[in-house]
């Protein structure tokens, strides 16, 4: 523990938050096939199934320990660097030139908050897989991998350098590309990985451009040091190597990072990853693609809102394109009929939410929402996936309908779910995206447009939501029973979607505008500027109004009109309206990058690779190689095995080194 | 102090050497009297226990005596020292382990293997102390000797005996260069201790043509050691020939013992004379080149990684470079602690990729068959996947990939290089490690795509002491890969 920092009384346990998963995988990756051969299939599966949940919930419960220390503390000591090792005062990890970076966790308010989430949310999606996953042929390398991301999602949010950070977010990412094409036999699958992997690369450019960037200003890759050296210390005082920091850079490196976040949060244009990751498993989906990683962004806005509140331009182009992104997938979320590719969009425009909220400089209501919506957002792929697995695989919510008979558990939660994202008052989702709204509606200027495109979005969330359950749940059965025998899920599955459901009533409770404890918890964490451009447009009673009746109006609306529509099944006509048609082909954004980068990149690349490449430069390559290949069997031959040779080479060698010596002057 | 208790205070310092003498006394004593009860696993324990007690005894030894000169100013203790003991005794703790299966599997297992690998060690650590020419000769031949016999342990194998033969001729004639340039440099300053050299150094004495002379003779002396081109051409020969848990022992400790006895001659030599460092330089590029350059035709694994040893050499002779640099200005300063730091982390990452890699032929390795050619690697994922993924771990270790600690050595030799300013040998470095990965990447072609052909080779089963020292080289190669942050801070050299 440094000095001049908080004291953890918990902190000498920091370093098995990521350690424990790390062994669960290292043992599962290594062993699982022979844990599965000697104790039998069925108890192997339960072996490998309770270390991974056990090996994610005692994070869980250090966190929950930390979270504890960290309250107990006053605010402005809520900050400590912990070597990631037992009983180490430091633990160098690169030592490069002015790079310092320790191999530590930086534990503070928003690290511990995500921790949190990461492992509680992850815990109960592991225990959730468990049951969903149990008849997979590959149940080991599930649970190896799903470990794994929770590692790497640790580092990302425990990391005491951006390095740390990065080094999460490559985890992370390669996790996200593992699971989704887990099932690697499909073709489809393993191109949904790679769509996944090579859009999350370009945003990746940017993130690491925005690292040198760091690096070369601030010479240094910590956020915080205990001597104040951090370049979030440096940036808070306006600060460089060279001077003073002035607006310009601080734009470079925010907008930079801002296209790391855009990838990773799938904001527009780089969201088309995020629906095509949805071929994973439905576990995946929740914990990855809803709940945690996709937030990554959101984190590490807010990780480095110093830097951002310092660029008013970048921070504007954070709230309009996360204003668009939630309008744009809230449209598109409406007229989809796969119900994972519905929640996929619902989660884009989620997304887009957050970077609004931060955008307005409000990163505590963009973290806030972040928290709510892992609750419900997991909650509702965990439904889905109930839902997928009592019909035996099906998602077209067009052969759904009536499951509230068959499936009364996973429907009650989902209510809860549903109700929570309309943002139904008193509900997680109603607390955070009214607050995200109000300070939405603040951007100079501009609030009140904004104000009334979220609000917009804010009702579509409700129709596409309430139209979701109306086709799952509502009306008749449009399958035939005798075929299709739906059924409940087990325990493993539907506890996890209770305890999910109660967080999604009351965990907006720790942000109401009477209260806002998750707020005043963050506040260490944020620039003090923030604290001032961050201003609510609209009071808080009249938004907090206008929140429900939007709500309860879209929630109405979609229960009058959708069952009409839902009872039609396969048989409804294509949509004429040209927005819904729009809408339903994606708006053409995937098509416009099949046509360049696939199609257009595609031609340009062959003309490199066969011309190029194939024609030119590896028949130099091959040249290079013939002739050191043909020099090795040549100097081969000095080696003629005779001592008497050996010792005259030796001999030779100091003769030629001692009349070079004399010749060059070493005598004087 | 009274002399007695100076002398009781100074021989804290050699006690791991003596735990290790003691241990292979026991050894020799008693073993062959128990031979008849029972195999020879008694021996490997007594040299596994003695070399832990030596590395106890080592992290024991006092911090306060740091730099200080003993036993009249003919050893030192230091931050080198230690922290190259410390992976001297880590490698011979691998040694032992990987001899305890290989020579059972041979049919070679005889107590004098232990007895003699422990006295050889105890000259390498002899050489880490050593402040004096002659302390330097006396640990080299102690070291020495004991690799001339391992390499001609498997007497039933004929190559064995020529690589044991050509050793000992070879590195006679070495020796007495090495001897020759002593007396030489006794010459111009009048004295064998470092002290005394360097400050007849500094008054000009590597300016004579006697000077002169002698310092080029050392220099090759322990260049022979460390198979730098053009001392090196035994190294294919016995690496090939010597039985694979001698190759892998002297591969590691001869690297160690003869570059911290070079670093230590550099330090006193530094400076001196106009043409040192473009000499070394001379010899870094060539040994990188050639090495390099000639592992590329080789198809037994053995015999590649003799002239892989060579290449290795080369790198740590261009960190050496940098050491010669000190007396120029603070950057040099930082320079040469960064080159020496950086020697010593390479000399451990080595010594794990090389334990490991020949830990894995050692453990493929039966009665009738000794695993040595890149036939008998084909497909060796599909045969056994533990021990193919970890010998591709310490080849793309070898080649400097990262995520292994072969990168993290590389690096440090290549930054202290670097900030020396010695573009010609950064380059170098860097085109001869692309040629390196060639011939690492072949190996791992061989275990991972090409199909198994003919019957499975019958090989140990259960945990035996090769398939142990694959597993720890393994693991620390790839934790250090990480996290190097475990050790750099233990294997930094400070002056």
């Amino acid at each position: 523990m440094m000095d001049g920092m908080g004291h953890l009384s918990s902190g000498g346990l920091v370093w098995a938050i990521p350690c424990v998963p790390l062994i669960s995988f290292v043992v599962i990756m290594l062993f699982g096939g022979r844990i599965l051969q000697v104790l039998g299939d069925a108890a192997g599966r339960r072996v490998i199934g309770a270390l991974a949940t056990l090996a994610v919930l005692v994070p869980f419960a250090l966190s929950a320990a930390l979270v504890r220390d960290l309250l107990a503390l006053p605010a402005e000591a809520r900050r400590a660097i912990v070597p990631l090792l037992p009983f180490a005062k430091t633990l160098p990890w690169i030592d490069a030139g002015p790079i310092h970076a320790q191999f530590a966790a930086l534990i503070d308010p928003l690290s511990a908050l995500m921790c949190l989430i990461v492992t509680g949310v992850g815990g109960l999606i592991h225990l959730y897989a468990t049951g969903y996953m149990a008849h997979d042929r590959d149940y080991a390398r599930f649970f190896a991998y799903f470990n794994l991301f929770i590692v790497a999602m640790l580092f990302l949010v425990l990391g005491e350098s951006i390095l740390m950070m990065f080094v999460g977010w490559e985890g992370v990412g390669l996790c996200s590309y593992l699971l989704i094409s887990f099932w690697y036999d499909d073709t489809d699958n393993a191109k949904a990985g790679n769509k996944a992997f090579i859009v999350n690369r370009i945003g990746d450019v940017g993130f690491v451009l925005g690292i040198l960037t760091i690096v070369s200003l601030f010479g240094t890759v910590s956020f915080h040091t205990a001597d104040g050296r951090g370049f979030l210390d440096l940036a808070a005082r306006k600060e460089t190597l060279h001077g003073a920091l002035g607006i310009g850079s601080a734009a470079l490196i925010a907008g930079l990072l801002f296209i790391g976040a855009c990838g990773k949060s799938a904001q527009f244009p780089l969201h088309i990853w995020l629906p095509d990751a949805m071929a994973g498993p439905t576990p995946v989906s929740a914990l990855i693609h809803a709940a945690t990683m996709v937030t990554a962004g959101v984190v590490m806005l807010t990780r480095m809102s110093v830097i951002f509140v310092q660029a008013p331009a970048v921070l504007l182009i954070v709230a309009l394109v996360g204003l668009f992104t939630a309008i744009f997938a809230a449209t598109i979320a409406l007229t989809q009929t796969d119900i994972k590719k519905v929640l996929a969009y619902s989660t884009v425009s989620q997304l887009g939410f957050m970077f609004l909220g931060c955008g307005a400089g409000a990163f505590a209501a963009g973290m806030f929402h972040v928290m709510t919506h892992a609750f419900f957002k997991a909650l509702l792929f965990l439904g889905a996936g109930s839902v997928i697995h009592g019909m035996a695989g099906q998602q077209n919510m067009r052969l759904m309908g009536g499951l509230r008979k068959h499936m009364p558990i996973t429907f009650a939660t989902m209510v809860a779910a549903w109700a929570a994202i309309c943002g139904f008052p008193g509900l997680s989702g109603y607390w955070s995206k009214d607050l995200i709204l109000g300070y939405g509606a603040g951007i100079h200027s501009y609030g009140m447009v904004i104000y009334a495109v979220g609000t917009f979005t804010a009702f579509l969330t409700g129709l596409y939501m309430t139209r979701l359950m109306v086709m799952t749940f509502g009306a008749k059965e449009r399958f035939n029973t005798h075929e299709v025998h739906v059924h409940e899920s087990p325990p493993s599955m539907w506890i996890p979607l209770a305890l999910l459901a109660v967080l999604s009533i009351i965990g907006g409770l720790i942000g109401t505008p009477w209260g806002h404890q998750l707020q005043h918890f963050l506040e260490p964490v944020l620039p003090t500027a923030a604290l001032h451009v961050a201003h609510e447009g609209v009071p808080v009673g009249v938004g907090l109004g206008i929140g429900a009746i939007v709500a309860i109006a879209a929630m109405a609306a979609g229960l009058v009109f959708y069952p009409a529509e839902a009872a039609k099944g396969e048989a409804i006509e294509p949509a004429r309206n040209p927005i819904l048609v729009g809408a339903e082909r994606l708006w053409y954004v995937d098509s416009a990058a099949n046509a360049i980068g696939i199609r257009f990149g595609g031609k340009v690349a062959t003309v490199l690779w066969q011309w190029v490449d194939q024609g030119n430069i590896d028949r130099l390559v091959n040249i290079v190689a013939f002739v050191v290949g043909l020099l090795s069997e040549i100097v081969r031959g000095l080696q003629t095995g005779y001592v008497r040779i050996y010792v005259t080479t030796m001999l030779a060698g100091v003769a030629v080194l001692a009349v070079w010596a004399l010749i060059g002057g070493g005598v004087r | 102090m009274s002399g007695s208790s100076r002398f009781i205070a100074d021989l804290s310092a050699l006690y791991p050497a003596l735990a290790l003498i003691g241990a292979s006394g026991l050894i020799l004593l008693v073993m062959p009297f128990l031979r008849r009860c029972g195999g020879n696993s008694g021996s490997a324990t007594i040299s596994g226990l003695g070399v832990l007690a030596a590395l106890a005894l080592l992290i024991r030894l006092p911090g306060e005596g740091f730099g200080a000169t003993l036993f009249a100013e003919t050893l030192v203790t230091d931050s080198l020292s230690t922290a190259s003991a410390f992976v001297l005794l880590l490698s011979g703790l691998l040694a032992v382990l990987i001899a305890q299966s290989y020579l059972k599997v041979r049919e070679i297992d005889e107590p004098e293997y232990y007895a003699i690998l422990l006295l050889s060690m105890a000259g390498a650590y002899l050489m880490l102390l050593a402040n004096d020419l002659l302390i330097l000769f006396l640990g080299l031949e102690l070291m020495s000797f004991g690799f001339y016999a391992m390499a001609g342990f498997a007497r039933r194998d004929g190559r064995s005996g020529e690589a044991a033969l050509k050793y000992f001729l070879t590195g006679a004639f070495a020796s007495a260069l090495f001897l020759y340039g002593i007396m030489l440099i006794y010459g111009v300053s009048a004295s064998t201790e470092f002290a005394k050299i360097q400050s007849a150094v500094a008054h000009g004495a590597l300016h004579t043509p006697m000077g002169l002379a002698g310092m080029i003779l050392i220099i090759a002396g322990l260049g022979f050691k460390v198979a730098a081109v053009p001392f090196h051409q035994w190294a294919p020969d016995v690496y090939e020939g010597a039985p694979t848990s001698a190759t892998a022992f002297l591969a590691a400790t001869a690297k160690i013992g003869a570059f911290v006895g070079l670093i230590r001659v550099l330090d006193v030599f530094a400076g001196g004379s106009q043409t040192l460092i473009p000499m070394l330089r001379v010899l870094a590029i060539a040994t990188m080149i050639y090495g390099n350059l000639v592992a590329i035709a080789q198809t037994n694994v053995k015999r590649m990684l003799g002239y892989s040893a060579v290449a290795h050499a080369g790198y740590l002779l261009a960190a050496m470079v940098c050491v010669a640099m000190h007396y120029e200005g603070t950057a040099g300063a930082r320079t040469n602690t960064a080159a020496m730091s950086a020697s010593v982390f390479y000399l451990l990452a080595y010594a794990l990729a090389g334990f490991g890699a020949f830990g894995v032929l050692a453990y493929l390795s039966s009665r009738d068959k000794d695993v040595q050619t890149l036939d008998d690697l084909r497909g060796l994922v599909q045969r056994d996947a533990p021990s193919g993924y970890a010998l591709i771990l310490f080849m793309l270790s070898l080649a400097g990939i990262p995520a292994t600690v072969g990168f993290i050595g590389k690096w440090q030799i290549f930054y202290a290089v670097l900030i020396g300013g010695d573009m010609t040998l950064a380059v170098t470095i860097a085109l001869t490690s692309a040629m390196g990965a060639y011939y690492y990447l072949r190996v791992v072609w061989y275990a991972a795509f090409e199909s198994a052909s003919g019957p499975d080779a019958p090989r140990q089963v259960g945990l035996t002491g090769a398939g142990l020292t694959v597993f720890v080289s393994a693991f620390a190669t790839l934790l250090l890969g990480i996290v190097p942050g475990l050790l750099t801070g233990f294997l930094q050299v400070v002056k």
